[in-house]
């Protein structure tokens, strides 16, 4: 058995329909800017082109000569004519045209064949797919195949940083195929066992042995039952259908996972990306006036448009594009705001510093105030002066780690930050003009963070106050999932009005803190809470042992626990309590802030808007959602 | 006036089967009482781990001379004997002894791990320490991070894979709150995952900035699970200087018993596994394995060194040394050694006791091992590591032995014994209605606990580097069903059979069945409850129009696998058959249980294919002890226990959703020491297999 949960970097690139073919060499060189990401144990590329052919592109690695391949494929009925040979590294690549008769059917017995006896495989089948792939960094694979000069409707690229021991042959690298879908994917699928059973059971017998192959396939027979989006939404675990989820119970993905799938049906394409519930692994969104893109980070989408927009996907959501309908799923509800910032007279600039790099930049300069320009994925910054009073000013889009461990340095950034922004933060102030990655704030103690956008899945997490140390967090604008989880000190307040889009699971394990949050947040969205049918099932079980009575079912039993839990009888608690655990569901109101409240943000805020050019003050005397622990 | 611990105390009579057994504690006692080593001390005439069965071919056993040099040089720092001091954190342990072990390093040349506690300010300048980077960053700042002289980030336990961390409240006095840098007397929550390293290019981010940060060598901390020769080799990928293993059974001073009994695999699989892995990748030069869960002394650690580790970790046998009795409550603060017990001044412990009497132990351990040495006819320690080809075994499988790749007699015939019902757990559930907590020790089958059946040879997937845990308190676990092509949704894959139970008995899971919104069985209709009743007729199931019965009935919904003896088989075959001839998402494949030893039970038959069990009720009736006050309550209990103890394994696991990711999903299970034939029959590997 191989196992290969893949680290890796994505990318994806379709064109609008009245665009300009995607050169291949844009797009090898954004995947080359996160080379970081991924190892010299395998890249690749998949390529479409719509209008290119109605014959099949057959390429399959082997280990044999050309008539012995020729001979495998002449026994199932196929007769491949002028092959022609390409080396991908330690493996052979032997590649040919045909043209398919319903007998699709025969290139699963080929490939289960070849595999079983281990001595190869089928790794693109298309029409209009090309797949190039083979085990080096991106620049490698790209030189050898000639990337640099391709051009296609839609590009798929991955580098791939394998968590599996046989990185050397080709057989493992992304993309992965199945007639014209392919897909490259960055997670660790916790169901693979068992969506390779469902596969087993449709009749699929051979499996290189990964994650990614074991999607491709999966998303390929849940097109022969279903439309796109019933497919996507059946794997991705946004199907509601409870007949569908029953029978199609080995089709769903689990574990972390982001992936981009590109799909030719015939008479368009589609860009797809998929990524798990609570997001664990990154994604960024964008287009310009010429195409859609999908990344791991949004340097490799600014390094092809610097100006493009660019925006955060929700957790657990899909997006689609077309080539020829445009985008069909934004993967957000956020509105889009762009925040695009440069500076010409700056003390460095960045565009020329290794990703991980800059703060020997910094360091060398020896002076207070410093500003840097063209910052681009950047990493680490800070890390090797935590502590200091120094004030730096960000023009562009650093990458994760900025300022962890930060210790009194005042930092501005112009541009969107990426993951991981203020790890255990201990003092000082980071303004962002602009939108925060994921996992934002982490374990912040001490010190201000100022946010113009919006905020990314588990901000503030573990934010936490003690002694005469206490954090503050203001956001203008919304958050993903999971705000302030486990908090256990300090402040947020988020200016979401009742329009932006906020997430779900706000406080949930809070034990200390508060959280102000402006817009009325459904009440359902605080903490973790069983869902409305078992309420129910609690309370008519309440009834039948006569705890409650029949009125009090009625008026509760479409209501959540946040609303029920308090008005229930003290033994009726004792019984409900157990169905939650200690730590799972804050209080919840919606008030005005009271004095000592105010007192407690006035200044925070005018400080705010004085330096984020807002103007929030204005709402201090309005109603706010206050959210605190329950204990 | 403070009660001062400074001597040993008697240790109680142990009233269930433990790993660490009176004779291991005397061992260890005598060599931290003495300073000298007492001979080769060989555990494994009572144990039953793998490690156990191996032995160094052409070893006599008797102590002849302890002149090899036990000497090495670790990533900068010279030790006296391949050995660390596991990761005991400051609030774990009562402070003294975190400065006990701390200045005991210093002495004995070793070096110690300061778990994620944060530091004392009595060892912030002890060189001999590596400080903890982990999920919550306790104690964690800039300078804390520059102390010492290496990095660990914890990843996972061997005792607990995927679990995170809880010191209630009421420990979290002020001296902790500093030095951990939260508030105090408020829960010190750990979070299972870090939320910043979800992946290894999120790990090897995490390692570049530590180093651009400090310069130290960081380390990478994980439980032996089902990938652990790939995760390593990641590891390795990912920049770190070496990885610190944890088996199975590790200690530690909290744990979920349902996690500790069935997640994780044997170290000495992990270890040889790894080695080989990362010497076939040319990743073995530079880096380093740390060995560590159930280390008793010299002998086990040389098998671990010659199966491949460069160092092995003792954290038990080190705090046995220091005077612990294995009471097993750390985690309810009132330790009688005083080790672990709450800082409230009332008991404290002697640090110069401590310091003594692990220096001693170390001393004693150090000469046992140059003894083993100089009859292996080896001057130095160093030309130990690896040396597989001096070791042998007898009575483990075949599996075992090809992971190991030892010669070994193989012994394929299983070896059942009768099933004894663990009544402390169960009889703890019910009353108390919490996932029972245990610290310290190592109790599970196959290795201590007898086995009775297939799935006590099991081990389940904890989750790691590349698919984070999911924290079933706090986020959102599904561990609901949809069975009967969709018709029937149950909130758990377990449905009690009520119909032999005593009438108030049978009543309780009525209403504790309604309460969490599940299904229950029963012989015939109970009024008011009608909605939910699934009618047992002979072996027939039937709800309206649904009906279940034993497998090779027509017409039906799915098949009852009933109670025999090799029950798995059934369930597995017919699962494999069911995919092969491709029908088997039209049925539900329900298994009806006599006997449940704990949760982890359901999860196996999950795994082996079954949509959901049925539990006969006896199990719960039994568990009462004659007690029938308050049944409703119990009840619930029962039932909720057994969900949230399900949502613990799945989110230990890294799944989130129960019916899709688990059922059939024979990845997330290994053999340990498992008859290889039944391996391949139902389609799982052995543990520390690639």
């Amino acid at each position: 058995m191989n196992y290969s949960p893949s680290s890796c970097g994505l990318l994806g690139v379709l064109r609008k329909i009245d665009s300009k073919k995607i050169c291949g060499n844009n797009v090898a060189n954004s995947l080359e800017l996160i080379k970081y990401r991924g190892s010299d144990k395998g890249s690749g590329y998949a390529a479409f082109n719509l209008d290119s052919n109605n014959y099949y592109t057959i390429k399959t690695f082997f280990n044999g000569t050309e008539d012995e391949i020729k001979k495998i494929f002449a026994e199932k009925g196929i007769y491949p004519d002028n092959v022609t040979f390409e080396d991908a590294g330690n493996t052979k690549s032997y590649c040919f045209n045909v043209s398919l008769y319903n007998n699709e059917d025969a290139l699963d017995e080929i490939n289960d064949e070849l595999w079983i006896n281990g001595s190869g495989r089928i790794y693109s089948a298309g029409k209009s797919l090309n797949v190039f792939k083979g085990v080096g960094f991106p620049a490698d694979v790209a030189r050898a195949f000639n990337i640099y000069d391709k051009e296609a409707d839609m590009w798929l690229a991955h580098t791939r940083q394998p968590t599996n021991s046989p990185g050397n042959y080709p057989y493992w690298s992304h993309p992965f195929s199945s007639f014209n879908i392919a897909i490259v994917h960055n997670g660790d699928i916790s169901s693979f066992g068992a969506n390779r059973e469902f596969l087993i059971s449709r009749g699929m017998r051979s499996f290189v042995g990964t994650d990614s192959e074991v999607i491709a396939f999966l998303f390929r027979e849940l097109l022969r039952d279903f439309d796109l989006i019933t497919a996507v939404k059946i794997m991705s675990n946004n199907c509601d259908d409870p007949v569908i989820k029953y029978k199609y119970r080995g089709a769903v993905l689990d574990g972390p996972y982001t992936l981009i799938i590109g799909y030719d049906s015939g008479d368009d394409l589609y860009m797809i990306c998929l990524t798990d519930k609570t997001k664990l692994r990154p994604v960024i969104l964008g287009s310009d006036e010429n195409n859609y893109y999908i990344a791991s980070e949004e340097n490799q989408i600014r390094n092809i448009n610097k100006n493009a927009t660019v925006w955060p996907m929700e957790p657990g959501s899909y997006f689609i594009a077309s080539m020829k309908k445009g985008i069909i799923s934004h993967g957000t509800r956020h509105k889009i705001t762009d925040y695009v910032y440069s500076y010409n007279d700056a003390d460095i600039d960045a565009s020329s510093v290794k990703y991980n790099d800059l703060d020997s930049h910094i360091m060398a300069l020896n002076k207070h105030d410093i500003i840097i320009s063209n910052v681009l994925g950047h990493r680490y910054i800070g890390m090797k002066f935590p502590a200091g009073n120094k004030h730096i000013k960000l023009y562009g889009n650093p990458g994760n780690c900025l300022m962890n461990l930060n210790y009194n340095h005042d930092v501005d950034v112009y541009g969107n930050v990426a993951d991981d922004c203020c790890d255990t933060m201990t003092g000082g102030t980071i303004r962002i003009h602009g939108n925060a990655g994921d996992v934002f704030g982490q374990a912040f103690q001490n010190g201000k963070i100022f946010v113009l956008g919006n905020v990314g899945n588990r901000s503030g997490l573990q934010m936490r106050a003690y002694m005469d140390y206490k954090p503050v967090m203001i956001i203008n604008g919304g958050f993903a999932d999971y705000l302030g989880e486990y908090m256990s000190g300090g402040i947020i307040i988020s200016f979401a009005n009742n329009n932006a889009y906020t997430g779900k699971y706000i406080g949930s394990g809070m034990i200390g803190g508060k959280i102000i949050i402006r817009k009325k947040i459904n009440k359902k969205y605080v903490g973790l809470q069983p869902s409305q049918e078992y309420v129910r099932s609690m309370l008519m079980a309440l009834r039948k042992a006569s705890i409650i009575d029949n009125d009090f079912y009625i008026s509760m039993k479409n209501k959540n626990i946040i609303d029920i839990f308090d008005k229930l009888p003290d033994e009726a608690k004792k019984y409900v309590r157990k169905m939650m655990s200690k730590h799972e569901i804050p209080s919840y109101e919606y008030r005005k802030l009271n004095q000592d409240e105010i007192q407690e943000v006035r200044n925070l805020i005018n400080e705010f808007d004085s330096s984020m050019g807002t103007k929030n003050i204005k709402y201090l005397d309005s109603k706010f959602t206050v959210i605190t622990p329950r204990y | 006036m403070a009660n001062i611990v400074d001597n040993f105390i008697n240790v109680p009579n142990q009233k269930e089967a433990d790993f660490w057994t009176d004779r291991i504690i005397d061992h260890i006692r005598e060599l931290a009482y003495t300073g000298k080593p007492t001979g080769i001390f060989n555990p494994s005439d009572s144990g039953n781990r793998i490690l156990d069965k191996i032995y160094f071919k052409n070893m006599p056993l008797d102590l002849r001379s302890t002149l090899a040099g036990t000497e090495i040089n670790f990533k900068g720092l010279e030790l006296s004997v391949p050995l660390y001091l596991g990761d005991m954190s400051f609030g774990a342990l009562s402070g003294n002894p975190n400065i006990a072990i701390a200045r005991a390093a210093e002495i004995t040349k070793t070096f110690a791990g300061t778990g994620e506690g944060g530091l004392l300010p009595e060892i912030r300048d002890n060189r001999r320490i590596y400080v903890q980077w982990a999920s919550a960053r306790f104690g964690v700042d800039y300078k804390t991070i520059n102390s010492g002289s290496g990095i660990v980030i914890k990843i996972g336990q061997g005792a607990k894979p995927g679990i995170g961390g809880h010191l209630p409240a009421g420990k979290v006095t002020e001296k902790i709150s500093r030095a951990r840098r939260i508030p105090e007397n408020i829960d010190a929550i750990s979070p299972a995952p870090h939320h910043d390293i979800y992946s290894i290019e999120d790990l090897s981010q995490r390692i570049e900035a530590l180093k651009i940060a400090t310069g130290k060598p960081v380390f990478v901390k994980v439980a032996a699970t089902n990938y652990i020769p790939y995760i390593v080799t990641g590891i390795a990928r990912s920049g770190a200087d070496g990885v610190i293993i944890d088996g199975q059974g590790a200690g530690t001073g909290a744990t979920p018993e349902v996690i500790r009994d069935n997640l994780g695999i044997p170290i000495e699989l992990a270890v040889a596994s790894s080695h080989d892995a990362l010497v076939r990748e040319n990743l073995r030069d530079k880096f380093r394995i740390i060995a560590a869960g159930r280390v008793t002394g010299a002998l086990d650690a040389a098998k671990l060194y010659a199966l491949g580790a460069d160092v092995v970790s003792m954290g038990t046998a080190i705090l046995i040394s220091m005077g612990c009795i294995m009471v097993r409550k750390c985690n309810l603060g009132f330790c009688p050694t005083a080790l672990t017990n709450k800082i409230d001044g009332k008991r404290i412990y002697d640090v110069d006791f401590g310091i003594n009497n692990i220096v001693n132990f170390i001393t004693g351990f150090r000469l046992e091992l140059a003894g083993i040495l100089d009859n292996l006819g080896f001057n130095s320690i160093k030309e130990l590591t690896g040396r597989k080809d001096l070791l042998a075994a007898k009575n483990i499988s075949k599996g075992a032995a090809d992971v190991l790749k030892i010669h070994a007699e193989s012994n394929s015939t299983i070896m059942l014994d009768d099933f004894k019902p663990n009544k402390k757990y169960l009889n703890e559930i019910i009353t108390k209605g919490e996932v029972p907590i245990t610290s310290m020790g190592s109790t599970a089958s196959p290795e201590v606990a007898r086995p009775s059946r297939i799935i006590d040879f099991l081990r389940l997937d904890g989750a790691q580097v590349t698919r984070p845990p999911i924290d079933p308190y706090r986020e959102n676990i599904d561990t609901s069903f949809y069975l009967a092509h969709g018709r029937i949704k149950i909130p758990m894959p377990v449905i009690i059979d009520a119909s032999s139970e005593p009438e108030d008995v049978r009543s309780s899971l009525y209403w504790a069945s309604m309460f969490t919104g599940s299904v229950i069985v029963d012989k015939s209709y109970k009024k008011g409850f009608k909605k939910m009743t699934i009618l047992k007729n002979g072996n027939l199931l039937v709800k309206n129009n649904i009906r279940y019965g034993p497998a090779g009935g027509h017409g039906l919904d799915g098949f009852i696998i009933f109670p025999e003896k090799y029950q798995e088989l059934r369930l597995s075959d017919l699962d494999i058959n069911l995919k092969n001839n491709g029908t088997r998402y039209n049925f539900d494949l329900l298994v009806y249980l006599n006997n449940l030893r704990n949760t982890g039970d359901i999860i196996k038959y999950l795994a082996l294919g079954a949509d959901t069990i049925i539990l006969n009720g006896g199990i719960f009736t039994d568990a009462l002890n004659n007690n029938y006050s308050n049944l409703n309550e119990k009840a619930l209990n029962f039932l909720i226990v057994i969900r949230r103890e399900l949502a613990l394994i799945a989110g230990a696991m890294g799944v989130s959703n129960l019916q899709y990711s688990v059922t059939g999903n024979r990845e997330l299970m290994r053999g340990v020491n498992l008859d290889i034939d039944i391996e391949s029959r139902i389609k799982v590997d052995e543990a520390g297999s690639l």
